[in-house]
């Protein structure tokens, strides 16, 4: 497999493609750490405890109608769960290029944030519900 | 006792926002897997509107004739 520059991640939000407004893309794959070190060694031991998965996006704002305040202001005001899926291409899915899915939820969100005479973009961190990120190569 | 989670079910819209939803470009028709708010987020948004019934007899009633 070859190495991959990223160009064309496809990333959809409630069901929408949102790959012409982001321009930054983080999967974070995470377990709480759950000391479990005692006196049978020299050193610490741990265990993995309960995931805590999360996709960080970097939006590029837009208040226009259906692009990117219209669609995460009502996430984050009716406190729904909705999916997010993110593919390093927009090609199909495959053992090359996988998907990464969850259920998530909108706890915090800057509609504005930025200095004067630069691009406006929002980090928006999307924490996922339950059974956290999932990969899918078919 | 906790309330019962709302499980998603398939609904009809029509594309009608600028972005692609579910694979589907504006004026194309899209079937997606949704729970009410998650409907009423997409709607509220302007990405969908409900998709207008088709209004034709249906093929059975042809054949009898």
């Amino acid at each position: 497999m070859a190495k991959i520059v990223l160009r064309s991640c496809d990333i959809v939000v409630n069901g929408v493609n949102f790959s012409d407004h982001i321009s930054s893309v983080e999967i974070n794959l995470v377990k709480d750490e759950i000391e479990t070190t005692n006196f049978s060694g020299q050193g610490r031991e741990r265990v993995a405890g309960l995931k805590d998965d999360s996709f960080v996006l970097n939006f590029q704002q837009d208040f226009a109608a259906g692009e990117v305040d219209a669609t995460l202001f009502p996430l984050w005001d009716l406190e729904t769960e909705f999916t997010v899926v993110v593919k390093p291409t927009s090609a199909g899915v495959s053992a090359s290029n996988p998907s990464y899915t969850g259920t998530c939820i909108l706890l915090e969100y800057q509609p504005l944030s930025g200095d004067v005479g630069s691009l406006s973009e929002t980090d928006v961190t999307f924490p996922t519900q339950r059974t956290g990120i999932t990969r899918a190569t078919a | 006792m906790r309330a019962r989670k709302e499980e998603p079910r398939d609904r009809e819209f029509e594309v009608t926002g600028p972005k692609v939803v579910g694979g589907k470009s504006r004026g194309e028709r899209v079937t997606l897997c949704l729970t009410d708010a998650q409907e009423y987020a997409l709607i509220q948004a302007g990405h969908v509107k409900p998709a207008p019934k088709v209004d034709r007899p249906p093929l059975a009633a042809n054949e009898e004739g």
